[in-house]
């Protein structure tokens, strides 16, 4: 194309590598030639699949990655995000020798400062979590990081840790080695190649077209960066990621800067740090980023930077100059300013797409792109080429932006911006956002917000926590201790557990299944039989092929060939996407998302019968409507699919009632209620419920790392059901022993827990938390934790939190009512 | 002593050129600038003249002329970071061509009467290696071109230039005209307060008419044209066949 010969100075106009024709077809083309598209390409070639493709429309890393600092920081959030960073250094040590080309690796060790207690609090947690995750991590005195950061001034440094084994990569080598690797392995790389649309027929992607000509695959993988959403467009598949400008200065050499510097952090003061040539590289995370573009990047931004602006870069070199005062007289050769895509939740997106399943997409890399590449690169590839990828990454997965909200670009730019802005802040675990509040509301929304509720957000959706009596200000503050709705959760545990209380739960995900075939794709799904008739509900998992749990729902009968799918509130994309994927070619079913068309009361509660009988005709006894049963009734005028199940272990019902109804049937019942002093309850007192049960909670509890067997959900395993997805794995399994066993434990002392905290016995760590809280009806602090089978049998073990270890006991069954009598009341 | 530095605001030497529609300029739209080297180098010799009072004088100034329209602030600010005293912008619309700007210089010249004119040999965009040699002209000054050394010595300064026939010293009387080349000096990084500083200094502002100059275009430029290259590749499997080829194909041997 002429346009492109004109923006082409030197590049030779061979661009294909051996000088083979174009190909018509490929399994597997990737699009985008950048740190993560070449790790993809090494990982697939690595893994056996020969047949890949990567097309670039310029040279390799001419997008973002060619500036990136190349920062490898292993600690995150997360045990499975920090395990891909882990194997991203692994693979990085590693790569020179297996390709012969160099990737600039620099084990130097990463840093991380506390200019403050609030974060030196939040270290002495992430060493903990990060002790847990096997990370080799130390708890250091402010003298001790003097000592590895000698050119800091301490003043104000409460202290840090560090990490030995992080450190540093060349962004361009390092690509360069995981290409080479890539075509050492028979793959192609064809750059100066534009593709300029895709042929999607049936929902599957069948074809890539380019300038120099089309070629047919079976898969395609989106590795573009900025321009992933615009290239996602061209297929239909939303890709929601916002670039913003991003800057880091280089100095001159710098007396007492030595090669070895490890890597540092000072995230209190928004700025971090490298060692380059002598000299530093410092940049940072300003709380007010400039977003530069969402949409119409131009495709000819290649290898370019932008204005630098001092500035906006005042913001993090003032504090810089504090905490290091050689900048105040160092050189700045250059102040780079480049843009980088951020997503709405400042997680990586990768996976098939929510709109082709064939159509995968690996982008976002929020500013950590060299750290994640390695790591994204193989979890796509398993993906690929095993149908799941090996870590439990649903955090990653771009399927959770499934709500419709997340097409909007406006959305996109404000979440992304408010996670950019975020990225060195106190990472609290009850952090709710922001930007873009109040998007999607129950009709119950105003009537609770009077009635004092204190609102958090799931999904987009406002919900109520907890409610706060007069004079109390019905809001959630961010501490480390103690929180400050403890006793106002406290009084609706208790609502819930000796009385009645009704609980909003209109953000629950909700799908329809329907059709002649809606019973055997079901079946074929579900690990437990639900060959029942209509009017009985079953609660249940999905498996994968490897027995990983992928869905925790319940599937209510409706009809013959009709079935209603109630799911966590962040799951309803997830599930039916599952689903979906899995209906086979002339099966007669529909699956639709109906989280929009109904609102959810949930009645709990021993008085919660005695309420329903003074507002319905039908007969709502234990007799006429036993538990794990679901029939439509009438509330007043207004229908209602009632489903008698249980997440916070009391009597009570799930009423779905159409949206418009909703706030009639509240009223009624409240109304109904006032004799016994009927209550409102939050999400939170539902948590501390679940957790007196046993109950789980997918994506923390229960995830693809997990089987059934390994959370005691055996029972919900009926084998002699002649064929689901999983089956023959979980037959093993269960001839076998599981791999882990699922067990609660109280603690000695009330202490807040928020998932990841390392267990140990006798010195070694044995696992970690995956879903802690306190239990107010026991009155003590509950933790769930998977540990290995022969490590599972003693009463006594030790949690470590902020640092300290906490004795805690080991129960053989939940912590209340574990005989299930209130519930089948 | 009164060092004048014009400079020039030229096109980022390490990004992508594109030509505009119109097929004789570049394309300017997300095109980074920067000060021109041979000037950075200039403004450096300038700073060390003054600061180290090389020529043997108590006090120095240090200005630095740009010929463009506001952008070239941010350029100047740059020199202003590194050290120089003022900074002045006489205002133009177009870039003029080197005999205009020379004329632009010559007045600049009258109204601030330094001792000395330092500039870069060439600006790395267009390359004409012309403006230090017009200026001089219409001065009617001594010039040193291509220097890579600057010494003083009563009253007169001693230019070590690099010529393509080799080194040849020059020495002149004040006041001068000298142009930079690469091995002069390597100029410094300002530091993050200096270029803080920098910003809120004035730059002063006059236009071409208050300096009583008409542009009179010189030149015209009548096509632009990418520079591309059809570079083919041929892999060899061995020495000898290197050698083969060589001699039977290319004939070089």
């Amino acid at each position: 194309m002429a346009e492109d010969d004109a923006s082409t100075t030197t590049s030779s106009s061979e661009s294909t590598e051996s000088g083979d024709s174009f190909p018509s077809s490929a399994q597997v083309v990737i699009v985008g030639g950048g740190v993560v598209g070449c790790s993809v390409l090494y990982h697939l070639t690595k893994m056996g699949c020969r047949d890949v493709v990567l097309l670039d429309k310029n040279e390799l890393t001419s997008g973002a990655t060619w500036h990136a600092a190349g920062l490898v920081g292993q600690l995150r959030s997360s045990r499975n995000l920090t395990r891909m960073i882990q194997y991203s250094v692994e693979l990085y040590q590693g790569l020179e020798d297996e390709t012969g080309q160099s990737t600039g690796w620099s084990g130097v060790g990463g840093l991380r400062l506390a200019s403050s207690e609030t974060r030196m609090a939040e270290l002495r947690k992430s060493a903990t979590m990060g002790k847990g995750f096997g990370l080799d991590i130390h708890t250091l005195s402010t003298k001790e990081c003097q000592d590895l950061f000698p050119i800091m001034d301490p003043a104000g440094v409460h202290g840090g840790v560090f990490l030995p084994t992080d450190g540093y990569a060349d962004p361009s080598m390092l690509t360069q080695a995981l290409a080479k690797g890539g075509r050492m392995n028979g793959g192609r790389i064809i750059r100066n190649t534009r593709v300029t649309g895709f042929n999607v027929s049936d929902g599957r992607v069948t074809e890539v077209q380019t300038e120099r000509g089309n070629i047919a695959c079976q898969t395609v993988v989106n590795c573009t960066g900025m321009w992933a959403r615009r290239v996602g467009k061209m297929a239909g598949v939303n890709v929601p990621v916002a670039s913003f400008e991003h800057q880091y200065m280089v100095t001159e050499k710098i007396e007492g800067v030595a090669r070895d510097l490890p890597v540092t952090r000072d995230p209190d003061n928004f700025v971090y740090y490298r060692s380059e040539v002598g000299g530093l590289i410092m940049g940072g995370f300003e709380t007010e980023p400039i977003l530069w573009k969402v949409d119409d990047i131009p495709w000819d931004f290649v290898t370019q930077l932008l204005e630098p602006d001092f500035d906006q870069f005042e913001f993090l070199f003032n504090p810089a100059m504090k905490r290091t005062p050689c900048l105040e007289t160092a050189g700045v050769k250059q102040l780079i300013n480049g843009p980088d895509a951020y997503t709405p939740d400042g997680n990586f997106v990768l996976g098939p797409s929510l709109e082709i399943p064939n159509f995968f997409v690996a982008t976002g890399m929020n500013c950590f792109g060299i750290a994640g590449a390695g790591g994204s690169g193989r979890m796509i590839a398993e993906w690929i080429l095993e149908g799941e990828p090996s870590l439990d990454i649903y955090a990653l997965d771009i399927r959770r932006f499934g709500s419709r909200h997340n097409r909007s670009s406006h959305f996109v730019a404000e979440r992304s911006r408010e996670h950019y802005s975020k990225h060195y802040k106190i990472g609290w675990p009850n952090y709710h956002n922001q930007n873009e509040r109040s998007l999607r509301r129950s009709p119950l929304y105003h009537l609770l917000a009077q009635k004092r509720a204190a609102f958090g957000e799931k999904s987009g959706w406002e919900r109520a926590q907890w409610f706060a009596p007069e004079g109390v200000e019905p809001k959630e503050l961010m501490a480390w201790g103690r929180p400050n709705w403890h006793e106002h959760v406290a009084r609706e545990v208790k609502a819930i557990r000796e009385n009645v209380a009704l609980l909003d739960q209109t953000s629950f995900g909700k799908i329809e299944v329907r059709g002649p075939d809606a019973f055997a794709l079901l079946q074929r799904l579900a690990t437990r039989n639900i060959d029942r008739p209509p009017g009985t509900l079953s609660y249940t998992q999905m498996c994968n092929e490897k027995g990983g749990i992928e869905c925790d729902l319940t599937i209510s009968r409706t009809g013959e060939e009709e079935f209603y799918l109630v799911t966590g509130t962040a799951f309803a994309a997830h599930d039916l996407s599952w689903i979906k994927s899995n209906i086979e070619p002339g099966e007669v079913v529909v699956a639709y998302d109906v989280t929009s068309s109904r609102g959810v009361l949930n009645l709990c509660g021993p008085n919660a019968r005695k309420v329903l009988e003074k507002v319905t005709k039908d007969d709502v006894s234990n007799e006429g409507f036993p538990f794990g049963t679901g029939r439509e009734i009438y509330l007043g005028s207004a229908p209602a699919l009632a489903l008698r199940v249980s997440y916070h272990g009391e009597l009570g019902w799930e009423l779905h009632i159409p949206v418009e109804y909703t706030v009639y049937v509240y009223e009624k019942l409240w109304e109904a209620g006032e004799e016994f002093g009927i209550a409102d309850a939050g999400y939170r007192a539902l948590d501390s419920c679940r957790l007196e049960k046993g109950y789980f909670y997918w994506s923390g509890d229960l995830t693809t790392d997990y089987t059934p067997y390994d959370a005691g959900l055996g029972f919900n395993v009926h084998l002699k059901k002649k064929d689901f997805v999983g089956r023959n794995v979980l037959a093993n399994i269960k001839e076998e022993g599981p791999t882990w066993k699922m067990c609660f434990f109280t603690l000695e002392e009330e202490v807040e827990l928020h998932g990841s905290e390392p267990i140990s016995r006798d010195g070694k760590v044995l696992g970690i938390v995956t879903s802690g809280g306190f239990g107010h009806t026991i009155g003590k602090t509950i933790a769930f934790a998977y540990l290995p089978p022969g490590d599972a049998a003693h009463a006594d073990y030790l949690i470590e939190a902020f640092g300290r270890e906490i004795r805690a006991t080991r129960h053989d069954q939940c912590l209340y009512d574990p005989k299930r009598e209130h519930i089948l009341s | 002593m009164k060092i004048l530095v014009p400079s020039k605001r030229v096109p980022d030497p390490d990004q992508r050129i594109r030509i505009a529609a119109s097929g004789h300029a570049i394309e300017k739209d997300d095109l980074p600038f920067v000060l021109n080297p041979f000037d950075a180098i200039s403004i450096e010799e300038a700073l060390r003249i003054r600061d180290e009072n090389r020529a043997g004088e108590d006090e120095g100034e240090v200005v630095v002329v740009g010929i463009g329209g506001a952008a070239y602030e941010k350029e100047l600010r740059t020199a202003m970071a590194m050290g120089a005293d003022r900074a002045l912008l006489v205002e133009c619309e177009t870039a003029p061509d080197p005999w205009n700007v020379a004329r632009i210089l010559q007045a600049v010249v009258e109204r601030e009467q330094p001792a000395l004119i330092l500039m870069g040999k060439q600006a790395v965009d267009d390359d004409s290696n012309q403006v230090g040699q017009f200026l001089a002209a219409l001065l009617d000054w001594p010039q040193a071109t291509f220097a890579s050394k600057i010494e003083f010595d009563a009253g007169r300064v001693r230019v070590t230039r690099e010529t393509d026939m080799g080194i040849e010293t020059v020495s002149m009387e004040l006041p001068a005209v000298i142009t930079a080349d690469l091995r002069l000096n390597e100029p410094r990084y300002a530091s993050l307060p200096a270029i803080m500083k920098a910003k809120r200094k004035p730059v002063d502002r006059i236009d071409c008419a208050d300096l009583g100059i008409a542009i009179e275009p010189r030149v015209r430029i009548l096509e632009m044209e990418p520079l591309v290259s059809k570079r083919t590749c041929v892999q060899v499997s061995s020495g000898t066949e290197l050698l083969a080829r060589l001699r039977d194909e290319v004939g070089v041997l």
